[in-house]
C-alpha cells in the first residue's frame, strides 16, 4: 500500500492474532497477523469505504470472537464494523453528531455491539453506541459522558467489557488551573 | 436518547504521584449479573422457556455467583424485534437464592412456527438479546427446520470453536445430547483449565456450570436458538449407571453418591432451559419427553443413565455373552414402554430419538463391543427397533453423542445379515472440544464386521441437518482446530435420508459436495 504510514493501532482475540490498522496515506490501512510467527493473515486492505478526503487516527477494537470495530476521523468521526474475516458489516456511518470531533477510541462486546468515543474541540468527552449493522436503536446515544463539561476534558478513551459495560478515561482540568488530572468513569452500559 | 444518570457514574481521580486517590462522590454500583448470558428451550406451538442466572462473579466457590443471600426480581421481555419496540409477552419472576438466582420463564401467548427476540432486566442491568422461535402447530408442516446438534464439550479440552460456528450457521433448533459440562479436576497445562477437584457438592456443580457458561461460543449458542437438551454421564460422574458408580474416585459413602448424584441433577435443571415439569423431584429428575414440532417431526428426548442396568462384564470393550440378557435394559421398563406408545401415535413424518450413546451394533473382529453404549444391551435395542417396525414407524431417525466422533450409520433388522433391511437410521455429531483436534482420518473403524457404519470422522464439530417433509439432509460440520480459538468450519459429507426410505444416500460423493449446484450434486444409494 502507498504513501507515508503512520498512528498504527492493534487490537487481539482469543485466537491471539494482531489486527492492525493505521493511516495509510489518506486512507485506514487494515491487517491482520499471526501471533507467532508474524505472518500476514489477512492482506492489507483499507478499512473505509469512502476515499474523497483525509482519513486519520483510526482506532480499533475485537472481542473474542474476534469481530472488529474501526473508527477514524474525517471532518467527524466515523465507524464501520467487520466480521472476524474483516468483511466489512457495513459502509462507514458518522458517529459523532458535532463539528470538533476528533481523536476517535473504540470498544467492543461480545454481542459485537460497538461504542465510539472521541473528543470535541479538546475541550469535551463524548460517545455513543452502535449496533453491528451500524445502526444506533438501543446502544448508548450520543452524549458527553464526563463528570462535568465545565472548562476542558479531553483525550477521551472508552473500553467495552465482554457484556457491554462501558468504563471511560480522561484528562481534566475543569477548573483551568492546568494541573490535569486523570478520571475514571465506572457504570455505564451499551444499552438505551 | 437516554442520558446516562450521573448518579451511576464512578469517579476516581488518579494522582499526580500514580496512586489511586479515594473518590469523594463515588458509589458502589451494582455489578453486571447477567455473566453467564441467556438461553432459551423446549419450543412448543405457543410457549418457549427463557432462562437467566444472575452471577456477577461466576466463579465464586460457593457457586452462588457473587449474588447476595436475597431473592431478585428479574424482569422478561419478548418482541418480535431485537431492538424491542414493542412486547409480545413480558413480566417479572423471582431468582431465587436458593435456585442459585436461576429462572426459567414460559413465556406463552406466543404464535406459532414464529421467531421472537427476548431479554432480561434486573439490578439496573439488562442481559443479551437472545433469539428463538416456536413450533408449528399440530397438523401443520410449518417452514422448513434447520436444527443442529451437539455433545461433549470438555472445557480443557480446547475452545468451543464449533458452538460458535453453530451460532453462525443460524439453525432454528440445537439438540444437546449430554456431557455438556466435565466432573474432572484442573488437569494443569490444558488448553484451558477446569476451576477446582473434582465436583461433588451442589456448589461445586453450580461453579462448574457457571464456568462453561461463561464462555462466549457456549453463550453465543444459547442465544442463537431454542436447545432441546438431555445429560449423559459426565452431567453427574463418568459412565455412572443409575445409582452404580463406575469408580469409586473421590471414595463417597453411597449416600454421599446419593447425594453428589441429587446436586448434579439439581444443578442441571439450574442451568439448562428445562420446563418447569423437570425440575428434579427426590433423588431423580424427569427427564424423557416428547417435544413435537407440528407434522414435520417429533422428538423423543431420552434419558439413558438414570434407569439403566449395570454395564455389563465389567463395562469397556468386551466379548460379554451378559450383553445379550433379555432382562437388561438401557431405558427402564417405563421409558422404554412410553417410547413406543409414543412411536405408535404417528405425530409427525419423523421420529427422531434425541439420546447418548451409540446405537447401531459396533462388533470389532474379536467379537468385543462397547459395554456401555446399546451393544452392551442388546435385548432393550432389540425390543425398541422390532416396537417400531411393529408400529409401521415411517422414519425412525436415532441422533447420537458420546462417543466424540462424527459417525453415520444404517440401522439393520438383523445386524448379522448385511442382507437383512435397513430399518432406520443413526446420525452420531462428534464432540464439541472433548478429545482435543483429534486427526483427519476418515477410515471407518471395524468396517470390515459393521457393513452398516457408512461414515466415520475424527474430527470436531457437529451435525447440521435441514428436515423437511421430503427428506432430511444431514451436513457433517467439522474443525480441524479446538486447541486455539476460531477455526473455520467446513462440511466434510453430506447425507440424505428420504421419507419413507431407512437408510443413508451419500449427498456429496464425487460431485462436488454441498457447494456444487444441485444439479451437479450425486446422490449414492449406500448399499
Amino acid at each position: 500500500m502507498g504513501g507515508a504510514h503512520h498512528r498504527p493501532d492493534v487490537a487481539v482475540s482469543a485466537s491471539g492474532d494482531a489486527t492492525i490498522v493505521w493511516e495509510s496515506g489518506d486512507d485506514i490501512g487494515l491487517t491482520r497477523l499471526a501471533k507467532v510467527s508474524g505472518a500476514v493473515l489477512l492482506t492489507p486492505r483499507l478499512a473505509n469505504v469512502t476515499t474523497a478526503g483525509q482519513q486519520r487516527r483510526p482506532a480499533i477494537a475485537a472481542n473474542f470472537n474476534g469481530d472488529l470495530v474501526v473508527a477514524w476521523e474525517s471532518s467527524g468521526v466515523w465507524a464501520r464494523s467487520f466480521t472476524t474475516t474483516a468483511t466489512g458489516r457495513h459502509a462507514e456511518v458518522q458517529v459523532s453528531t458535532t463539528t470538533g470531533a476528533a481523536a476517535p477510541t473504540v470498544g467492543l462486546d461480545d454481542q459485537a455491539y460497538a461504542v465510539v468515543g472521541w473528543t470535541v474541540s479538546g475541550v469535551d468527552g463524548w460517545l455513543r453506541g452502535l449496533n453491528p449493522d451500524g445502526t444506533f436503536t438501543g446502544r448508548l446515544g450520543a452524549q458527553t459522558l464526563t463528570n462535568t463539561t465545565t472548562g476542558r476534558q479531553d483525550q477521551f478513551a472508552v473500553a467495552v467489557s465482554p457484556w457491554g459495560e462501558v468504563p471511560v478515561a480522561y484528562t481534566d482540568d475543569n477548573d483551568g488551573n492546568l494541573f490535569d488530572q486523570i478520571l475514571l468513569g465506572l457504570g455505564a452500559t451499551n444499552s438505551a | 436518547m437516554t442520558a446516562i444518570k450521573r448518579r451511576v457514574f464512578v469517579l476516581g481521580g488518579l494522582a499526580t504521584a500514580g496512586a489511586l486517590a479515594l473518590p469523594t462522590n463515588a458509589r458502589a454500583a451494582t455489578p453486571y449479573p447477567f455473566k453467564l448470558a441467556v438461553a432459551s428451550g423446549e419450543p412448543d406451538s405457543s410457549s418457549v422457556v427463557l432462562w437467566t442466572r444472575l452471577a456477577p462473579t461466576p466463579l465464586n466457590a460457593d457457586g452462588q455467583g457473587g449474588m447476595p443471600n436475597a431473592d431478585v426480581a428479574v424482569e422478561w421481555q419478548v418482541s418480535t424485534t431485537d431492538t424491542f419496540a414493542t412486547l409480545t409477552a413480558s413480566g417479572t419472576v423471582t431468582a431465587r437464592n436458593a435456585d442459585a438466582h436461576s429462572v426459567h420463564v414460559v413465556a406463552g401467548g406466543l404464535a406459532a412456527d414464529a421467531d421472537y427476540f427476548y431479554r432480561f432486566r434486573a439490578q439496573g442491568h439488562i442481559s443479551a438479546v437472545g433469539r428463538t422461535r416456536t413450533a408449528p402447530v399440530t397438523g401443520t408442516f410449518g417452514r422448513t427446520l434447520k436444527m443442529a446438534f451437539a455433545s461433549c464439550a470438555h472445557y480443557e479440552s480446547g475452545y468451543f470453536t464449533a458452538y460458535r460456528r453453530i451460532a453462525d450457521d443460524r439453525p432454528d433448533l440445537i439438540l444437546h445430547l449430554g456431557d455438556y459440562l466435565y466432573e474432572d479436576a484442573t488437569t494443569t497445562g490444558s488448553v484451558r483449565e477446569h476451576v477446582g477437584a473434582e465436583i461433588v457438592s451442589l456448589a461445586d456443580y453450580r461453579r462448574r456450570y457457571a464456568q462453561y457458561k461463561s464462555d462466549p461460543d457456549l453463550q453465543a449458542a444459547h442465544a442463537v436458538a431454542p436447545w432441546l437438551v438431555v445429560p449423559d454421564d459426565h452431567e453427574v460422574e463418568n459412565n455412572y449407571a443409575n445409582m452404580v458408580r463406575a469408580d469409586s474416585s473421590p471414595a463417597l459413602t453411597t449416600a454421599q453418591w446419593t447425594a453428589r448424584r441429587t446436586a448434579a441433577y439439581r444443578a442441571y435443571y439450574e442451568n439448562m432451559p428445562l420446563r418447569p415439569a423437570a425440575a428434579p423431584t427426590g433423588n431423580s429428575i424427569p427427564l424423557y419427553r416428547r417435544v413435537r414440532w407440528g407434522q414435520l417431526a417429533t422428538f423423543h428426548m431420552l434419558d439413558t443413565r438414570q434407569f439403566r442396568d449395570d454395564q455389563a462384564c465389567g463395562d469397556g470393550w468386551k466379548v460379554c455373552a451378559a450383553a445379550d440378557t433379555a432382562s437388561r435394559t438401557l431405558t427402564g421398563a417405563a421409558q422404554e414402554a412410553w417410547l413406543l406408545d409414543g412411536l405408535a401415535q404417528h405425530y409427525g413424518t419423523w421420529d427422531i430419538l434425541g439420546q447418548q450413546v451409540f446405537f447401531a451394533r459396533q462388533y470389532d473382529a474379536s467379537g468385543a463391543a462397547s459395554m456401555d453404549a446399546w451393544d452392551g444391551y442388546r435385548a432393550s435395542r432389540s425390543r425398541i427397533q422390532q416396537g417400531w417396525r411393529d408400529r409401521s414407524v415411517r422414519n425412525p431417525l436415532v441422533l447420537t453423542g458420546d462417543v466424540h466422533a462424527a459417525w453415520a450409520n444404517d440401522l439393520k433388522a438383523d445386524y448379522a445379515n448385511p442382507n437383512s433391511a435397513t430399518i432406520g437410521t443413526e446420525l452420531v455429531c462428534t464432540s464439541i472440544a472433548s478429545g482435543g483436534n483429534g486427526s483427519a482420518t476418515t477410515t471407518i473403524p471395524n468396517a470390515a464386521t459393521n457393513p452398516h457404519l457408512k461414515f466415520y470422522s475424527n474430527r470436531r464439530g457437529y451435525v447440521l441437518t435441514t428436515i423437511t417433509p421430503a427428506e432430511v439432509t444431514a451436513d457433517f460440520r467439522s474443525i480441524p482446530v479446538v486447541t486455539e480459538h476460531g477455526a473455520a468450519v467446513s462440511t466434510l459429507r453430506s447425507f440424505v435420508i428420504q421419507d419413507g426410505v431407512p437408510g443413508l444416500e451419500l449427498l456429496d460423493g464425487l460431485a462436488g459436495g454441498r457447494s456444487a449446484p444441485p444439479s451437479r450434486r450425486g446422490r449414492l444409494r449406500l448399499g
